[in-house]
């Protein structure tokens, strides 16, 4: 059976698209030339639209006084009362401000530290060596920050941990680095990398495995070395997707990850380690407001909306991919 | 999926008849994919039910048929239960096993149990109620969600009931007037059923006998005895740090100044939190003290789990500990250390006077009927036969089973199999009788001597916590709206305040001043005025 | 001698990843030596590298009563079926919105996007899946994350980062979407297919909030759930209850616990592994 699929602009079959497309017209044509583009979006449109879209409702708690029984339609309309609350809240400020800051001390620390290592496991030549390592990196992943948070407080403790019995090697003095409000956005980040970097390589690998061999073996034969070959061949390999995973970052900029924060915060250093989410759970879903853990997600989502756009525009001025 | 003509000559046009037969490879493909996933759907759909039929998921309170051929149908009532993980498979799951059928058998009342997990409550009842779901009987320990289920409007006053169908029931309530007020609300209807907690003494202070013998130690009478005996101890070994605490160690220290934190008092008709009252700066002075002089471990603000202190308290380097009544390193310590002989502190002597511990509600676990429960004489047979000694075999076990009697106390024989078939059955008990008398606590200790050492401790507490009056003047949480709306903010502050000042030179007026500015821009004046409008119209229904 | 004279100049290399490894795979030494370790020594804060007092009584409580068992086969079947459903879902869908030709593309990738940002409330999701009747199924926890929407744009943008002229001398044949997608694009695309069913399979493997929410039934509960609440420690309903040390857990529970969630992953990545190393493939089209 032959296909009616004219693709290609070439010859006999942009011909036969033309004629095609001045017998139907719009979307139908349209329809027909990509029928299977549009197949294979089902499953994926269908779930959003019914998972994501009509639960959409759900998001006017924000705008109302909920009542478990009264159910979102039943509630009173209460417009911006909720955002007023909050924004009011002397706490709010400050939460807001800590949410942005240790979000940007990721991003600085942590959001490059899984391509640096990725770009240095490629060049391991011993092959059972990089395989080893890599399956160490990115163990502590798997571990819940419950269990991670009680082992950095150890490791860091002034008068049995590690880190602080090196220092006195050096002849430093003991700091107690956890409640010093100096210190905890550090260990912050740090922790972030601690946790992430290793599995954030996974991505990165399959970006560099996609990279063309022949490239590096045409360099090689001009005589770039290691260095050369990195910053000429290997980064801009996967440019592309850096820049993907940097746009996709901006979207989680409002929202400082619940459990990491919660389990390295302690009541001495509130005033830098509160974020939004931990902020939320103390005063929204703990007594059940949920209008007010609504509105918060909203206003989380709709200053990550704007970044994401933002940053979508720039990295496309730049040449890469962006979003669309 | 390994196509050795395209991948290494993707340039070169296929042959006609080649890209037919790979055309046709695809549609082959794509059709055996759907078929997987159509056996897949089949297969899940199979399984993921166990082949049940619909009306036997555990959806809402519908009357499903009775399990019994032959029993004149029972009333059926759903009930909710936490979900602990602890019901072997063996033993089946928390919606039957033995202790499900051993109620539907001897109750006169079939129940279907819905099972809710512990840690997640709050958000579990609420979908459940959103959705209209939500079982006939809600049971919980949390005061705070019956207030709020009552406000929503999911739950219903049961004082007519119990009137109208109870005899048990409402005997035990008529002997244990105490537990009305904790199961009224504030429109004066009674909104939950609950029996009494097996004991209402909660926090202690333990400290080490044989440590003050070798030092020729008086037991401490009061807070400044009880410092230098601290003091003493800093010095009596190596390594030691004096006190070692755990969740309890802030409100012990607060109780000692009849001040603790978060808590209203009234003085001479004027409500005031702890805070802005002038033993809550004493308060925060002495944690300031211990923190300076070592008496306390340095870095318990980051010791989230507690377990530096648990380290210092079983390892022998603690003198004093601060818990509760169940803390389980009591054993610990005992047992890595057996010469340890251990004693209660009595309450402790300030300048204000002698404070007793603090006392637990008197209720245990609280259970509301549904607004759409649809047999609440059922509903009250049950909670009835419960009280009336429904509850024992779900404690105890089954005589000559599980536990023998001496001198009529159940004294358990096998304990392997105590945990396994009853341990989990205890909480289906939504009212019982246990209570902890001191003759309990020992004889059920049995042989073991550290359980014995450990029961003798407990019958301490509990006999301090019923001798020595506990300041409380407002008796719960006062259900005033813009506070609980400041509340928990305020307390992330009071927490940071408090630490933060013991472990620096912040004066405790400094303090003092810091918590009443945290508080006034919380919007606190106001908050304070309508506590107070609220404690003239109700103080006269506890005294 | 050459080979030699590399490996010694790239020693600091393999020095500075060695140490990443150490810093990374300590946590895990850790938490598998309290496993095996005494409650004693574990509270007595002795156990860093090694087990203390060596027992297996940890392990043998969580898996006495069976429950454990019956919990990691749910959990192992939600991974496999689930990943296969999600992969089915978000791999074409990534392929379209990679194709520029894409009528409605813009539209699509907005409404993604959007999703990505706007969180869907507890309850309305609560009453849609209750509606549908998926209380009490897996389908319950498939269904309400098929697609993730990070993971879809990293794909798309894999599948848009492809050359071109691959699938240009294909279509000249006349091959339609279809016989691209299967025969050209998805195997080329080895490395990142790999890496997205990773992604899918970790995050159902520790499915824990849908399930908690959506399955009542002890028996259908998967591990991460069955494992959390057999670690909580029934102080409520159990004070007096005879012999108070039978309530004490093994401090080893909670470390037990985790290996036992991690063991099965850690086995599972290193076969996945080889998709990720390099010159897998695109060399193909040359000259």
């Amino acid at each position: 059976m032959l296909e009616a699929t004219p693709h290609a602009q070439t010859g006999k079959r942009g011909k036969r698209a033309d004629k095609l497309a001045a017998r139907r017209s719009g979307l139908l044509y349209y329809l027909m030339r990509d029928r299977y583009l549009y197949l294979f979006l089902v499953p994926a449109i269908s779930y959003f639209f019914l998972f994501k879209f009509v639960t959409l409702y759900g998001e006017l708690i924000a705008f109302k006084d909920f009542r478990l029984l009264q159910g979102v339609w039943g509630s009173q309309w209460v417009g911006f009362k909720h955002f007023h609350i909050l924004l009011a809240s002397p706490d709010f400020w400050q939460v807001l401000r800590n949410t942005l800051l240790l979000n940007l001390y990721s991003l600085a620390v942590a959001f490059p530290a899984p391509i640096v290592l990725a770009v240095l496991l490629n060049e391991v030549r011993l092959s059972w060596f990089k395989r080893s390592v890599q399956n160490m990196l990115y163990l502590p992943y798997f571990i819940s920050w419950v269990v991670l948070g009680g082992i950095i407080v150890s490791l860091l403790s002034p008068s049995t941990g590690v880190i602080n019995s090196l220092l006195g090697l050096a002849g430093v003095e003991p700091i107690y680095f956890m409640t010093d409000t100096g210190w905890w956005p550090v260990v912050f980040s740090l922790s972030t990398v601690w946790q992430g970097a290793g599995w954030g390589t996974i991505i990165y690998m399959a970006a560099i495995a996609a990279i063309d061999p022949g490239l590096y073996e045409a360099a090689k034969m001009d005589g770039a070395g290691k260095l050369r070959q990195v910053w000429h061949i290997t980064l801009p390999g996967i440019r592309g997707t850096i820049a993907i995973l940097l746009v996709l970052q901006m979207g989680k900029m409002m929202d400082v990850g619940f459990e990491q924060v919660f389990n390295l915060q302690n009541p001495a250093v509130f005033s830098v380690a509160d974020v939004i989410s931990t902020y939320v759970y103390r005063t929204g879903l703990q007594n059940a407001q949920y209008s007010l853990a609504t509105a918060v997600g909203l206003f989380q989502g709709v200053i990550g909306l704007i970044l994401v756009l933002i940053v979508n525009k720039a990295v496309k001025k730049l040449g890469e991919g962006g979003l669309w | 999926m390994n196509q050795p003509s395209i991948h290494q000559h993707p340039h070169r046009p296929a042959q006609g008849g080649a890209v037919r037969q790979q055309r046709r490879g695809a549609r082959h493909r794509g059709v055996s994919l759907l078929m997987l996933l159509l056996c897949a759907a089949i297969v899940l759909g199979a399984c993921s039910n166990g082949g049940a039929l619909p009306s036997q998921t555990t959806e809402g309170g519908e009357a499903a048929a009775p399990e019994q051929s032959g029993a004149a149908a029972k009333p059926v009532i759903s009930a909710s239960i936490y979900d602990r993980g602890q019901v072997a498979s063996d033993e089946g799951t928390y919606e039957d096993n033995r202790w499900t059928r051993y109620i539907n058998e001897q109750s006169g009342v079939q129940v279907q149990w819905m099972p809710i997990p512990r840690n997640q409550e709050a958000d579990k009842f609420n979908v459940l109620i959103a959705s209209e779901q939500a079982p006939d009987l809600m049971s919980t320990y949390n005061r705070d969600f019956i207030t709020r289920w009552a406000t929503e409007g999911a739950i219903q006053p049961l004082d007519d009931y119990i009137e109208q169908y109870s005899t048990s029931y409402k005997n035990y309530l008529a002997e244990h007037p105490e537990l009305k007020p904790y199961l009224t609300l504030e429109d004066g209807k009674m909104y939950a059923i609950a029996s009494l907690r097996p004991t209402r003494g909660s926090t202690a202070v333990f400290i080490r006998q044989d440590w003050l013998d070798a030092l020729k130690l008086e037991m401490p009478a009061s807070v400044d005895e009880l410092l230098e005996v601290a003091r003493a101890f800093r010095d009596y070994k190596a390594d030691v740090v004096p006190m070692a605490m755990s969740t309890a160690y802030q409100p012990i220290v607060d109780d000692w100044f009849m001040a603790r934190s978060g808590e209203w008092f009234a003085e001479d008709g004027q409500v005031v939190q702890s805070f802005f009252t002038e033993r809550y700066a004493d308060a925060m002075a002495l944690r300031q003290l211990a923190y300076r002089e070592g008496l306390v471990d340095k870095e318990y603000a980051t010791d989230k789990e507690y377990s530096r202190q648990r380290q210092l308290w079983t390892t022998g380097r603690s003198g004093i500990y601060f818990a509760n009544i169940n803390d389980s390193m009591l054993g610990e310590l005992l047992k890595n250390e057996p010469e340890a002989k251990l004693a209660v502190l009595p309450p402790l002597e300030t300048k204000y006077g002698t404070n007793g511990y603090q006392l637990e509600v008197p209720n245990f676990l609280l259970t509301a009927f549904n607004k759409d429960l649809a047999d609440p004489e059922a509903a009250i047979r049950f909670i009835d036969w419960l009280i009336d000694g429904g509850w024992e075999p779900m404690a105890f076990g089954f005589e000559g089973e599980h536990y023998e009697l001496r001198d009529g106390i159940p004294v358990t024989t096998d304990l392997e199999k105590w945990q396994k078939e009853v341990a989990y059955g205890n909480e289906y008990r939504l009212v019982h009788q246990e209570q902890l008398t001191p003759d309990y606590l020992r004889i059920r200790a049995g042989e073991d001597p550290v359980d014995q050492a450990i029961a003798e401790l407990k019958t301490t507490i509990i006999e301090n916590s019923q001798t020595y009056a506990y300041r409380k003047d407002i008796p719960y949480v006062p259900p005033v709206q813009e506070y609980a709306a400041i509340a928990t903010q305020f307390e992330a502050k009071w927490k940071e305040i408090n630490v933060r000042m013991s472990m620096t030179d912040t004066t405790p007026e400094q303090a003092v001043a810091e918590l009443r500015s945290a508080w006034n821009s919380l919007g606190g004046e106001a908050v304070t005025a309508k506590v107070q409008e609220w404690y003239d119209a109700n103080k006269d229904k506890w005294s | 001698m050459v080979r030699l004279a590399h490996r010694l100049r790239s020693w600091p290399l393999h020095l500075f990843l060695l140490l990443c490894a150490a810093a990374t795979i300590f946590p895990l030494v850790n938490i598998l030596a309290m496993s095996l370790s005494s409650s004693r020594a574990i509270i007595a804060g002795e156990v860093t590298l090694l087990p203390v007092e060596f027992n297996v009584m940890a392990y043998e409580r969580l898996f006495r009563d069976g429950q454990l068992l019956v919990a990691l086969k749910n959990t192992v079947f939600i991974t496999l079926i689930g990943t296969l459903l999600h992969m089915i879902a978000t791999t074409p869908a990534a392929y379209s919105l990679a194709k520029r030709r894409l009528k409605g593309r813009a539209v699509f990738t907005f409404m993604v996007l959007f999703s990505m940002l706007f969180g869907t409330g507890l309850i309305p999701l609560f009453l849609l899946v209750k509606q549908l009747h998926l209380i009490n199924t897996f389908w319950a926890i498939w269904l309400p994350g098929l697609v993730s929407a990070y993971n879809l744009f990293v794909m798309k943008s894999f599948f848009e980062g492809l050359p071109p002229e691959l699938e240009e001398s294909a279509t000249i044949d006349g091959a339609s979407d279809l016989t691209l997608f299967f025969r050209l694009t998805l195997p080329l695309s080895k490395a990142i297919l790999a890496a997205i069913s990773l992604f899918y399979a970790v995050a159902l493997w520790n499915t824990y909030a849908n399930a908690l929410y959506f399955i009542s039934r002890s028996e259908l509960l998967p591990v991460t759930v069955k494992l959390y609440q057999m670690l909580q420690t029934p102080l409520d309903a159990l004070i007096g209850g005879g012999d108070s040390s039978l309530y004490i857990q093994p401090e080893g529970l909670k470390a037990a616990a985790i290996i036992i969630t991690v063991a099965p992953i850690l086995a599972v990545y290193p076969f996945l592994q080889k998709h990720f190393v390099k010159g897998v493939l695109i060399g193909s089209v040359k000259g």
